[in-house]
């Protein structure tokens, strides 16, 4: 349902948007749609000029069915797995964050999603030296945190590791769709070399975001929820980077924790990772949703003053992994 | 690429081991919330932040006016000029004691007057109208720049009386939740939200009854920084329980005439009887004392 614009193709110019929109054709569906021959007679334009814009919506804009060995070595020469700079919650995870995927965290209030998140963007900023874009929208990212985070793990190389990292505060979800479709327009466009090496997208959350707009008469917020992990998923697959969420937790029916945002966000993330509370500093997550391990698998992590990150003091610790299947 | 600003300054409060727990005191562009059962302390925190937030910057504070939103009721006149008094002297005896020029010319625009012209009240009797504020106040806050503090006390009262519609009170409340950050964010304000406590029957075996803090789970997740007021043993506890920068501590705190302050160590039997006289003294306080007093 992707709107005409200038500039979709070289011949697709303002005048010619103009004719097309007064006779009726606004999006790209409508346009492929129509006969070329009645088009022509109603909007005055070449028949050539069509026949040229036409190729370049079907090339932009269908899908093209794959060889499944060509496919698996796009696969294997895009995706990227991320280290979250945690060893055993890499192993939960079966390498890391992966590129391509949708990843949730979730858990109460306090316990600790917004520490992750800002511990795995440090790690890959600074040991895995790819840009990370934070997007925050309840205003918890804290720059004071992160230094500490970053003096505390590598020491050396700390601007350089800060600069990676863009920051971004949106409090509404348009303002929300809006970032997404400029920055899915700027990795395409290749212009800015922040975005080039964008490989890491944190949504920290995404439930404070949408969930005034949910519920009630209104279908509206629904509508947005959805077209957001549109985007998301679009932004993941086409450009190869991995996309952290945060989300609340809501009762269950068996009072047990339940990802907050409906029952239709529950199936947008491909990974979903629970975090609990169990000590001062002591945080057990538990892996809810997983696409290649079996469910149920579990880690304890420890929130220290280098966030979740391994320090040699850490590994002496014994792994507590229970498989509880 | 965009590098976060860390010279955002904190309101002080006069107590340090608060301003320790909060790192530097209430931060700015963020929702700090303060819950506690009833006479803990909360409305006198709120008034507390709306004196302090203008201290003038030749002492460090910020010099900025305060918006002080009431939905109980609670706010006495009375009791902030008393504490306004006390700021006053305070931060004049430091200027006398270090004799420092600009810090003697600043307490000129620090009167009590002043001081409580600068903080902008607005009584609110239902949720209604507390929405409508909070719609209206960017307009507001861009009319006074210099408000630097919003308090709302409390944010629990309005929502918890006769509120028939569960799903539509959690979509109010994120709903205004997402307005304060805004807020707080473009306007480099703090905002501070006072809260209930409510009882919740555990579901851990033993079944027994806590207290959590009103208005749900999911306005666990609105506030930025939370903290936890609480008695103990006879004294006043504020517990960190939700920061981005801070680990989990707990502070002990009082409420005096001047306003809250600093328990003074050691903890004798002298001081406690003292710091009972003057809350006694003191006017507009919640004075239902819940607990037995150690005197």
């Amino acid at each position: 349902m992707a709107p005409l614009k200038v500039g979709l193709c070289p011949a697709l110019t303002a005048e010619v948007l103009n004719s097309l929109q007064h006779a009726g054709v606004r999006t790209v569906t409508e346009f492929v749609c129509m006969d070329l021959e009645l088009m022509m007679t109603r909007c005055c334009v070449s028949y050539k000029d069509l026949v040229a814009i036409r190729k370049v919506l079907l090339v932009q804009f269908s899908a093209f069915p794959v060889g499944g060995s060509s496919w698996y070595e796009e696969i294997l020469s895009t995706t990227a797995i991320l280290s979250t700079g945690n060893s055993r919650l890499d192993d939960m995870l079966d390498g890391g964050i992966y590129t391509g995927a949708l990843t949730e965290l979730m858990g109460a209030p306090g316990s600790g999603k917004t520490q992750i998140c800002m511990s795995v963007a440090i790690h890959v900023a600074s040991r895995l030296e790819q840009n990370v874009l934070y997007v925050d929208t309840t205003g918890a990212c804290s720059g004071r945190r992160l230094q500490e985070m970053l003096q505390n793990s590598a020491g050396d190389k700390e601007s350089a590791a800060l600069s990676r990292i863009g920051f971004r505060r949106i409090f509404d979800p348009w303002q929300l769709l809006d970032l997404l479709q400029k920055t899915k327009a700027a990795i395409s466009k290749q212009s800015e070399l922040f975005y080039s090496k964008l490989k890491l997208m944190i949504v920290d959350s995404v439930a404070a975001v949408i969930s005034p707009t949910l519920g009630g008469l209104q279908t509206e917020g629904h509508a947005v929820m959805l077209n957001v992990s549109r985007q998301l998923k679009v932004l993941s697959s086409e450009h190869a980077i991995a996309v952290l969420m945060t989300n609340n937790v809501v009762q269950g029916e068996l009072s047990e924790p339940w990802p907050g945002l409906g029952r239709s966000w529950q199936h947008i993330p491909n990974t979903r990772l629970l975090v609990q509370v169990t000590g001062t500093q002591d945080r057990q997550m538990l892996l809810l949703k997983t696409p290649r391990l079996p469910r149920y698998l579990s880690a304890t992590l420890k929130l220290s003053a280098a966030g979740i990150l391994d320090l040699h003091t850490h590994t002496g610790q014994e792994a507590q992994r229970q498989l509880e299947v | 690429m965009l590098q976060e600003e860390r010279e955002q300054g904190c309101i002080i409060t006069f107590c340090s081991a608060l301003d320790e727990l909060l790192g530097g005191g209430v931060p700015l562009t963020k929702i700090t919330e303060f819950c506690g059962a009833p006479g803990v302390g909360k409305t006198q925190m709120g008034m507390q932040l709306a004196i302090d937030v203008q201290i003038p910057s030749a002492f460090g504070g910020l010099g900025g006016e305060a918006v002080y939103i009431d939905t109980e009721g609670s706010f006495m006149v009375q009791r902030l000029e008393d504490m306004a008094k006390a700021a006053m002297e305070h931060c004049r005896h430091i200027a006398t004691v270090e004799n420092n020029r600009e810090q003697l010319e600043a307490m000129a625009n620090f009167t009590v007057e002043h001081i409580l012209s600068r903080i902008h009240f607005y009584r609110v009797h239902d949720w209604v109208e507390l929405v409508a504020l909070v719609n209206i106040l960017p307009e507001f806050l861009q009319q006074h720049p210099k408000v630097r503090l919003v308090v709302i006390d409390s944010i629990a009262f309005p929502f918890r009386h006769d509120f028939e519609d569960l799903s539509l009170r959690t979509r109010l409340l994120n709903g205004l939740a997402q307005n304060c950050i805004r807020l707080a964010d473009s306007h480099k304000a703090a905002v501070v939200l006072v809260n209930q406590m409510t009882t919740k029957m555990g579901h851990s075996g033993d079944g027994q009854a806590h207290l959590v803090p009103a208005l749900g789970e999911s306005w666990g997740h609105a506030s930025t920084i939370r903290v936890l007021l609480f008695w103990e043993a006879g004294c006043r506890y504020a517990r960190l329980y939700k920061s981005p920068s801070r680990e989990e501590a707990t502070v002990p705190y009082q409420v005096t005439v001047a306003g809250i302050r600093d328990v003074c160590i050691p903890n004798n039997m002298q001081d406690l009887s003292t710091a009972t006289k003057e809350e006694g003294d003191s006017l507009g306080e919640h004075s239902q004392r819940k607990r037995p007093r150690v005197s």
